[in-house]
C-alpha cells in the first residue's frame, strides 16, 4: 500500500561494510589468487555450430584474460622492500 | 655492490609482497591488527580488517602490483580512490555541500569507467554500480557508518547463542 511512496535511490542505505568487502575481497582478492572464473558454456541446440564455437572461444578468451590477473613473479619495486627468506 | 645487484634481479613472488606490506602495518594500537596476511590468508580477513586497509592503507598495499600495466594500475588506484573518499566524505545537515557530493559522484562514475576498461567484464557485476548511490545516501543520512551494517552484525554471534540458550533456534 506505501509502496508508492518508496524510492529506489532515496530510500536505501547502501551498506559500505558489504559493499567494500564484495569488492575488495569477493571479487579483486579472488582474481589475484586466480580463484575466479566464469561459468563453463555449454553449448546449445538452437546455435549454429558457428555460434557455439564461438561462445567456446569467448570462454577461453575471458579464462585467458582472468589468469592475466593472477599474480605472477615481479621484481620488487624498490631496495626498501626486503624479501622474507 | 652485490646486495643492489641481487634486489635489483631477485625475482619476489607479488603474493608474498603483499603478504609483507600487510605484514608490515601492523603494531598500531586500534588500527589494523598484527599478522594480517591478505594473499595467502585474505579469507582470514574481517569485513572491518577490511575497511581499514581500503580506508588508509590501500596505495600502499597495492602499490607496483602490475609494474608492466599502468593502465591497470591506475583502475585500481582510482577504485580505491573512490572506496576510500567515499568512507571519509562527510554531509552534516546544515551543510549545502551538494556540489561536493556530485563532484565525489563525477569521480566515481570516471573510476567506474576506468575499471569497466581494464578489468575482465566478468569481474564488472552490475552491483558495483551502486558506489554511484552512495552519495546521495552520504546526502541525506551524513557518513557511511550512520548506515552501515556493523552495528548489527557485531551481535550475530551473540544473538544466535541467546536464542539457541532460550531454545527459539535450532
Amino acid at each position: 500500500m506505501l509502496l508508492y511512496l518508496f524510492d529506489l535511490i532515496w530510500d536505501i542505505m547502501p551498506d559500505m561494510m558489504h559493499i567494500n568487502t564484495g569488492i575488495w575481497h569477493r571479487h579483486f582478492l579472488k582474481m589475484l589468487t586466480g580463484q575466479r572464473f566464469p561459468a563453463a558454456v555449454k553449448s546449445l541446440k538452437k546455435n549454429s555450430d558457428q555460434e557455439n564455437k564461438k561462445l567456446a572461444q569467448d570462454h577461453a578468451d575471458c579464462k585467458k584474460q582472468l589468469k592475466t590477473w593472477a599474480l605472477t613473479k615481479v621484481k620488487p619495486t624498490s631496495c626498501a622492500y626486503i624479501p622474507s627468506f | 655492490m652485490l646486495l643492489v645487484l641481487y634486489m635489483h634481479f631477485y625475482c619476489q613472488d607479488a603474493g608474498a609482497k603483499l603478504d609483507a606490506r600487510g605484514r608490515s602495518l601492523a603494531g598500531e594500537p586500534s588500527w589494523i591488527r598484527s599478522n594480517v596476511e591478505i594473499y595467502s590468508h585474505g579469507g582470514n580477513l574481517t569485513a572491518h580488517d577490511w575497511l581499514q586497509v581500503i580506508q588508509s592503507a590501500g596505495d600502499y598495499i597495492l602499490a607496483g602490483l602490475f609494474p608492466n600495466l599502468p593502465d591497470r594500475m591506475e583502475a585500481i588506484h582510482a577504485l580505491l580512490g573512490a572506496c576510500s573518499k567515499i568512507l571519509r566524505a562527510t554531509s552534516a545537515e546544515d551543510s549545502n555541500n551538494r556540489e561536493e557530493l556530485d563532484a565525489l559522484k563525477l569521480e566515481i562514475v570516471l573510476a567506474l569507467c576506468h575499471c569497466e576498461a581494464e578489468f575482465p567484464k566478468t569481474e564488472m557485476a552490475v552491483m558495483f554500480h551502486i558506489l554511484l548511490h552512495v552519495p546521495d545516501a552520504i546526502y541525506r543520512w551524513n557518513n557511511v557508518r550512520n548506515f552501515w551494517s556493523f552495528f548489527g552484525e557485531r551481535y550475530h554471534t551473540r544473538r544466535h547463542v541467546f536464542f539457541t540458550y532460550v531454545g527459539l533456534m535450532s
